[in-house]
């Protein structure tokens, strides 16, 4: 009965906050954030990328200012055509290779260019899951296929069509007009004519791409006597999907970063002018270090890292020709730089960097990676290891497939420093 | 026997009730033990809560120890009390007010002997009860983030009270008590953008014997009663352990720790009243110290001062007892004011307040019985430096019920 009496009710409030709270509660949590952890930048080169994701094939070469001479070979196996057309009586004309310039470029599209293509004389075989690699090269006819000067134009959907050889042309014509087995069936095929490689010509100043899909074939004209002649056109369009690479390679003679050789090269910032690079399809990617974060063991109030972030800045100016690459993504690695794991976020989606960029100044671009949980776990033992450090680079699946580069600044003094950011809740019990 | 025993199972029922829930809404109260509350029941609450020197009669008052053996032999009192309290806040232009209600307390008392006098009850030392969101700037960041302290729970008193006649003029009084109580201080700390939201709870556990004690000297100036009362108790050690929690969002515990038990100090206390009246009329003064000064408390900073407190009431019955009396006029009508300095000066600010009391007791069939209605309007705090003040209209609702012990009926 009377304990029905022993309500209370609530109070309806309109104040934000007394303030007398903040002066004489004494609060048991502080929240603060510290960026004075020292943060190592290096640049390390991963030995073997594999190169076949974005089902385009790069041909060129450019001079990058910061990473030397960069040249790009691309690779393709040729298929038969569908249901070809070839009677006794139609003689050849041609033999054409026809691309579509993709909208993805490096270094000078405003001059012509010329490019090569050869036959392969090697197989284009992958590894064992079909992958290629970024370093593997194959052996091609000295003598070119046909060679193509022209003004690219890339993003305005343009054409580059190459003249091939005409005794090739004849040979293929006179196979198919056989009813040939080794143009029945792409099986046949392949071993008769391994492929063809796109190679930079002697004038070349960018490194261009072509997607490789049913846009890319290799046309042959031929006509048919009669009373009216007649034009045929019998297609050989790209044999797989799947079994294409680029071949890329850096001259980087006389670069700070010459010294790259192996992966277990590394360059750190100090000897590199400040500076660590970034760049896809060469294999190269900044290693971040924290020689410092053991003193987050050593605290004195017990705390909760609450977030923690990386933020690096592009040194300004260098992104103005080759653009950023819009993800970048934190790998775990070793003292041997192996690339251990991409750091994903929930459900092992990417975990992509924060990509702000300064269109108008080109100064104030940064990328913020969350570290939250690398950190975490690291420090969750008590004891930092210092050999356990992060690769930057594109997320796995496009690593190998561009050419895209970051020229980071690790320059301490000015304003693109890289920072490392931890929010920390310290807290008394 | 019956209503003895139906009291004291109405006791071990309504104890949770009184420690449990949030018994105050007060900004100051984060302080310290809380919010400490007024001794007395229903008639003193209606005359400024003075009563040092008033002696029990066919009411109880527990403001001083010595005053049982005014109980009226063969009776058997309780006292059952309810407040319920008005309150507005104001600072700094903010404003804040709603309204809580508790039950205050449960006492009962009775004579032993010509000479002896008991009472037990239950009654509140000090309530804590607040809540205070304050934003504030992530260290070193631009960042903002709210940080939500709640206090609930305080500190009672169960008490064991022994009244003895020395003299026919003197009384000395022992008031035995146990005191217990959590302190709980809630702390969630929120920052969106970190995704963090933390609660921090630690609870202050107290318990200690306390021991007060009082002397009540009755005597007669010609027609008038008068009486001079002192109470008094030493500082005492409160004892206190602590257990601290961190928990994440979802309520799981992230870390823990269990406090060693300390010691607190409840300060020394001294008080003295003078009372004086006839059969209609009674007048009652009291001043009161508590030695706050130098004492520290976990879960805050600053620094305590002595407190006092100075009340005044009186008890009038206008009209004389009379068969033909209209209801009201056999009704007693009080009034009183009280002004007290707390054991808190902030910011230089002393926090001191005051409030002016108005009663009723009407007398219940039985005629010793009553329902006693109080009303109290009130000040404490300043808007001054940042302070905060606080305007309460509190209601007190009080039933003495008063039987006799040898005779069967009961009031139920």
């Amino acid at each position: 009965m009377l304990a029905s009496l022993c309500f209370s009710c609530g109070f309806e409030s309109d104040m934000e906050s007394l303030s007398i709270g903040n002066d004489f509660l004494s609060s048991r949590s502080t929240l603060s954030v510290v960026d004075s952890f020292t943060v190592s930048m290096s640049t390390v080169m991963i030995d073997s990328l594999t190169t076949s994701g974005d089902k385009l094939l790069w041909s060129g070469s450019y001079q990058d200012p910061e990473l030397g001479k960069i040249s790009s070979t691309g690779y393709y196996e040729l298929g038969v055509p569908d249901n070809p057309d070839i009677q006794e009586k139609d003689v050849y004309d041609s033999l054409l290779l026809v691309m579509n310039l993709s909208t993805g470029w490096y270094g000078d599209t405003t001059v012509y260019q010329s490019l090569q293509v050869h036959r392969v004389t090697q197989e284009l075989e992958g590894d064992e899951s079909n992958n290629f690699w970024n370093r593997t090269r194959l052996t091609y006819e000295p003598n070119p296929l046909g060679t193509v000067r022209f003004r690219p134009k890339p993003g305005l959907k343009s054409k580059v069509t190459v003249r091939l050889s005409d005794a090739l042309g004849q040979k293929l014509f006179d196979l198919v007009k056989a009813d040939d087995e080794s143009v029945a069936t792409f099986e046949k095929f392949r071993e008769f004519f391994k492929g063809l490689a796109l190679v930079p010509g002697d004038q070349s100043s960018a490194i261009l791409s072509f997607p490789c899909d049913s846009s890319m074939k290799v046309a042959l004209y031929s006509h048919r006597k009669g009373l009216e002649q007649e034009d045929f056109v019998n297609y050989f369009p790209v044999g797989s999907t799947s079994t294409f690479f680029n071949n890329f390679t850096a001259d980087r003679t006389g670069t700070p970063i010459a010294a790259i050789a192996r992966q277990i090269d590394e360059v750190p910032s100090t000897q590199s002018n400040n500076k660590t690079y970034v760049q896809s399809g060469i294999g190269l990617v900044t290693r971040i270090d924290f020689p410092t974060m053991q003193q987050l063991n050593e605290m004195d109030r017990k705390f909760i890292l609450l977030k923690a972030e990386l933020v690096l800045s592009p040194l300004p100016g260098s992104y103005k020709q080759i653009q950023l690459p819009s993800e970048l993504v934190l790998y775990h690695t070793d003292k041997s730089n192996r690339m251990v794991s991409e750091i994903v976020g929930d459900q092992n989606a990417t975990l992509a960097a924060d990509l702000v960029v300064d269109k108008i100044f080109n100064e104030a671009t940064t990328y913020t990676f969350d570290i939250t949980d690398f950190l975490s776990t690291e420090i969750s033992d008590s004891f930092f290891d210092t050999s356990h450090g992060l690769l930057i680079g594109e997320p796995s699946a496009s690593l190998g497939a561009s050419l895209n580069r970051v020229v980071f600044s690790s320059n301490k003094n000015n304003a693109w420093r890289p920072v490392v950011r931890l929010y920390f809740m310290h807290y008394n019990l | 026997m019956r209503l003895f025993a139906r009291a004291f199972l109405l006791l071990i029922l309504v104890v949770p009730g009184i420690l449990s829930g949030q018994n105050t809404m007060s900004p100051y109260s984060i302080f310290g033990p809380g919010e400490l509350q007024p001794k007395g029941f229903g008639r003193t609450a209606g005359m400024g809560h003075a009563g040092i020197a008033l002696p029990s009669d066919s009411r109880l008052n527990n403001l001083n120890p010595a005053s049982y053996t005014g109980i009226d032999s063969l009776h058997f009192i309780l006292e059952i009390g309810v407040n319920g309290k008005y309150s507005g806040f104001k600072s700094q232009g903010n404003t804040l007010s709603g309204f809580n209600a508790n039950l205050a307390y449960l006492a009962m008392g009775f004579r032993i002997t010509n000479w002896w006098a008991n009472s037990i009850g239950i009654s509140p030392f000090s309530h804590v009860g607040y809540d205070i969101t304050s934003l504030k700037y992530v260290q070193g960041s631009d960042l903002r983030y709210s940080v939500q302290y709640k206090g609930s729970g305080g500190i009672t008193l169960a008490y064991w009270t022994n009244s003895w006649h020395l003299t026919k003029n003197l009384s000395v009084g022992l008031n035995t008590s146990y005191i217990f109580g959590p302190l709980t201080q809630e702390e969630y700390v929120s920052q969106s953008e970190l995704s963090a939201a933390y609660i921090l709870t630690r609870n202050d556990y107290f318990k200690t014997v306390y021991l007060d004690y009082g002397a009540l000297y009755q005597f007669k100036i010609k027609k008038l009663d008068v009486a001079l009362g002192a109470v008094y108790a030493q500082s005492q050690n409160l004892i206190s352990g602590f257990s601290s929690t961190l928990q994440n969002s979802s309520l799981s515990t992230m870390d823990s720790q269990e406090g060693k038990q300390s010691k607190r100090k409840l300060p020394e206390t001294l008080g003295g009243g003078l009372s004086f009246g006839n059969d209609r009329f009674t007048a009652a003064l009291d001043y009161k110290v508590q030695k706050w000064a130098g004492l520290s408390y976990p879960t805050m900073k600053g620094v305590f001062r002595d407190a006092h407190n100075y009340s005044a009431g009186i008890d009038v019955r206008p009209w004389r007892s009379r068969v033909a009396n209209k209801f009201f006029q056999n009704w007693n009508y009080r009034t009183g004011f009280h002004y007290y300095s707390t054991y808190l000066k902030i910011n230089e600010q002393p926090i001191n307040g005051y409030g002016l009391t108005l009663g009723i007791g009407i007398p219940l069939r039985n005629q010793f019985s009553q329902i006693n209605f109080s009303v109290e309007a009130g000040k404490q705090g300043t808007t001054n430096s940042g302070m905060i003040r606080e305007r309460y209209i509190m209601g007190h609702l009080n039933f003495t019920v008063n039987e006799l012990w040898f005779i069967g009926k009961t009031f139920y």
